[in-house]
C-alpha cells in the first residue's frame, strides 16, 4: 500500500519530493486505470508480485506474457472477479464498486452464455443487469456491432466458438462502457472475424473508449495497442509506449535515400553488410545504422528515412526469454 | 433492483430444462399412485388397517382424495428435496461452471444482491413445484376419489379429522413442506457457492440429509440433543398439522428451527460468493 502521510515536515528537498510523489500519485488516481503494488497468492504459488501501473483514457493497452504469466489474473483483479491479496485497484480513481463497474464491459478468457437461450436474450439479460430495458432493436444493433445478428434468435447451444466470442464481445459492449478489457478476443475467430475485431478495437479508440486487450496473437496486439504492459512469472518486465518499446529491439533498418539504392550499396558495402531491398532503399544491421548514416551523409548521399524494422515478437521474445 | 434481479432469476430457471424435472417426476408419481390406489383401494386399507380393525368401525369411504394427498405427501418426502436440489445446486455452481458466474459479477451489481436475488427466485420456485403438487395430488385426488373424513393412522393412535377441517390442515402442510424443502434447497445452494461443479451441492445436500436422518436414528442421549436442531428432524413436523388439536407450539418450533436454518445457510452463501474468486 502506497503511504498516506501528509508532508508536514521534513527537509525542503523531501518535501519537494513528496510534493513531487504526490502530483504523480494524483496523476495515477485520475487515470482509468491505476494498480499500486497489487499482488495475488494463491496458496504457496505467487500469481502476481508487486504490479503497479496506471493506464490513461483513450489507450490501447496490449497485455503480453507467456502462460501463467499473471495476464488473466491481472485482468480479473481489475475487474473484480478476484480480490488482490495486497495492493490497491482503482478505476477511474475510485475503488470498485457497481458504480464503476457500469462503466466497464468485459470478456475474460471466453465468453460464456447461458446455452438454453437465444444470443439476444443472453444480451437482454446482461442489458438488464446494466440497469437497462432493452428494446430488440438496441439488441439487434449491439448484435449486429460484432457481426451477429443474423443468429441473435438461434440457441446459442447451437453457436460455434467463434459466434460465442462475438457474443462476448457483444456483451462487453453492452452499456457503453469506458473502459473495455478484452482477454483472448480473436480465441477461436477466423480471418474475417479477427479483421472485425480490430476494426472494432479501431472505432472503440476513435470513440474515446480505453481498450485493455491480452492476446497470443502478437501480431494483432502490435497492430492495435498504443502501449504495451508485459509480465513475465507475475511481474511487469516492460511497461511503454508501443513505438519506444519496439524501438529497443531493432535488428535492423532500412535506409532511404534519394540516390539509388546501387550507390548507396557500392558505398557501403566496403565496410558494412548492406542489401539493396528497392530502387532507394537499403537494409543495414541496427548497430550499423548510425555509423553508415554519417559515412553516407559524408559521402554527399542525401537521407530521405531511417526506418527501424521491428516486430513485436522480436520485443517479446527478447522481453520474456 | 432486487425484485428485477429476482424476476430475471426465475426466468432463467424456468428456461432451463432440468427445472422442469421436478414437474414431470411429481406428475408421473402422483399419477402412479393415482391408479394404484383406484385399482387396489380395497387392499390397501384392509393392509394398512391390519391389527387394529377389532377397536374401529370405520362407515363410509376411507379412501378418498384427501387419505390419497396425505399418503402421496408422506411418499414424496425423499423425492421431492432431491428434485429441487436439482436447481438449487445449480444456481452457483452451474453457472461456476458454465462460466456464466462470471459473466454475472462482471455487471455492476453487488455479488450479495445477486444471490439474494437467487434465493427469492428459488424460494418462487420451490413455491411453484409445492402448489404444483397441491394441484396434482389434492385437486387429483379429489376429482378422482372424492372427499370425505380423513382418517390418519398415527403411532399414538387413529386421528379422525372431518371431512370440513381437513383443507386448511393440507394448505399449512403444503407451506410447511415449502418450508422444509427450502432449506434443503439452501443447503444444496450454500454446497454450489463452494464448487464448480453442478452435481456436487445435489449429492452433498442429500448425503447431509441421509447422514442426519441416520444420526437421529441412534438411541442415544446426545444424540437426541443434538438431533433436536437438525433439520431433517423438524422436516417432517408437517405431520403434527393432522393431530387433533393440532400442537401449535412444536409446529412453530420446527417452524423456526428449519426458518434459523434457511437464514443462516442463506448468509453463510453470501459471505462465501462475497469473499469468492472466481477463477472458473
Amino acid at each position: 500500500m502506497l503511504s498516506r502521510r501528509r508532508c508536514n515536515s521534513g527537509t525542503p528537498a523531501l518535501r519537494k519530493l513528496f510534493i513531487a510523489s504526490s502530483v504523480v500519485r494524483k496523476q495515477e488516481m485520475d487515470s482509468v486505470v491505476a494498480l499500486f503494488g497489487v499482488c495475488k497468492r494463491y496458496r504457496q504459488r505467487i500469481a502476481l508480485d508487486d504490479v503497479s501501473f496506471a493506464i490513461g483514457r483513450g489507450e490501447v493497452v496490449g497485455l503480453l506474457g507467456s502462460n501463467g504469466a499473471g495476464k488473466s489474473t491481472l485482468l480479473r483483479i481489475i475487474t473484480g472477479l478476484v480480490r488482490p491479496t495486497c495492493g490497491e485497484v482503482r478505476l477511474f480513481g475510485k475503488p470498485l464498486s457497481p458504480t464503476v463497474r457500469s462503466r466497464i464491459g468485459a470478456l475474460i478468457e471466453r465468453a460464456d452464455a447461458y446455452p438454453y437461450l437465444m444470443g439476444a436474450e443472453n444480451l437482454e439479460i446482461v442489458l438488464r443487469l446494466r440497469g437497462q430495458s432493452p428494446t430488440r432493436s438496441h439488441i439487434e444493433a449491439l448484435l449486429e456491432r460484432v457481426g451477429l445478428a443474423d443468429a441473435m434468435d438461434q440457441v446459442v447451444r447451437t453457436y460455434s466458438y467463434g459466434m460465442r466470442q462475438r457474443l462476448g464481445l457483444a456483451m462487453a459492449l453492452a452499456g457503453d462502457p469506458e473502459l473495455v478489457i478484452l482477454d483472448e478476443p480473436v480465441n477461436g475467430l477466423d480471418p474475417r472475424g479477427i479483421a472485425d475485431v480490430r476494426q472494432l478495437i479501431a472505432a472503440l479508440q476513435r470513440a474515446g473508449k480505453t481498450v485493455i486487450i491480452s492476446s497470443h496473437l502478437l501480431s494483432e496486439v502490435e497492430l492495435v495497442a498504443t502501449r504495451l504492459v508485459v509480465l513475465r512469472d507475475g511481474r511487469i518486465i516492460a511497461n511503454g509506449a508501443l513505438e519506444q518499446l519496439l524501438s529497443r529491439v531493432a535488428s535492423h533498418a532500412t535506409i532511404e535515400t534519394v540516390q539509388p539504392a546501387d550507390v548507396v550499396v557500392e558505398l557501403l558495402n566496403r565496410r558494412w553488410n548492406v542489401e539493396k531491398i528497392r530502387p532507394h532503399a537499403v537494409r543495414i544491421a541496427a548497430e550499423d545504422v548510425h555509423n553508415a548514416v554519417v559515412h553516407l551523409i559524408a559521402a554527399g548521399i542525401s537521407i530521405r528515412a531511417v526506418i527501424p524494422e521491428r516486430s513485436l515478437e522480436q520485443f517479446y521474445f527478447a522481453a520474456t526469454t | 433492483m432486487i425484485v428485477r434481479l429476482a424476476r430475471l432469476e426465475l426466468w432463467k430457471i424456468y428456461r432451463k430444462p432440468r427445472s422442469w424435472i421436478a414437474f414431470a417426476a411429481i406428475a408421473v408419481l402422483v399419477s402412479i399412485v393415482h391408479v394404484v390406489i383406484f385399482l387396489q383401494g380395497e387392499q390397501l386399507t384392509a393392509l394398512a388397517l391390519q391389527g387394529i380393525e377389532q377397536y374401529l368401525q370405520i362407515e363410509g369411504q376411507y379412501v378418498h382424495g384427501y387419505l390419497v394427498a396425505f399418503i402421496v405427501q408422506g411418499l414424496l418426502l425423499v423425492h421431492l428435496p432431491f428434485l429441487v436440489t436439482l436447481v438449487a445446486g445449480d444456481l452457483l455452481a452451474g453457472e461456476a461452471a458454465a462460466g456464466t458466474l462470471r459473466m454475472l459479477f462482471l455487471q455492476p451489481v453487488p455479488r450479495w444482491k445477486v444471490v439474494l436475488a437467487k434465493v427469492l427466485a428459488l424460494g418462487l420456485y420451490v413455491a411453484s413445484v409445492v402448489v404444483f403438487l397441491a394441484v396434482i395430488a389434492l385437486g387429483g385426488g379429489v376429482l378422482l376419489f372424492g372427499v370425505g373424513d380423513l382418517v390418519v393412522l398415527k403411532s399414538a393412535g387413529v386421528v379422525v379429522i372431518p371431512s370440513g377441517d381437513v383443507l386448511w390442515r393440507f394448505v399449512a402442510a403444503y407451506s410447511y413442506n415449502w418450508l422444509g424443502l427450502m432449506t434443503v434447497a439452501l443447503l444444496a445452494m450454500l454446497f454450489g457457492s463452494l464448487t464448480d461443479n453442478a452435481l456436487g451441492p445435489v449429492i452433498g445436500a442429500m448425503a447431509v440429509v441421509i447422514v442426519m436422518t441416520a444420526i437421529a436414528l441412534l438411541d442415544v442421549p446426545l444424540v437426541a440433543q443434538l438431533s433436536d436442531w437438525f433439520f431433517t428432524t423438524h422436516a417432517a413436523a408437517w405431520r403434527l398439522l393432522f393431530d387433533s388439536p393440532v400442537p401449535t407450539m412444536q409446529v412453530g418450533r420446527s417452524g423456526a428451527v428449519l426458518v434459523m436454518h434457511c437464514v443462516v445457510f442463506s448468509i453463510v452463501t453470501v459471505a462465501v460468493v462475497e469473499r469468492r474468486d472466481v477463477l472458473s
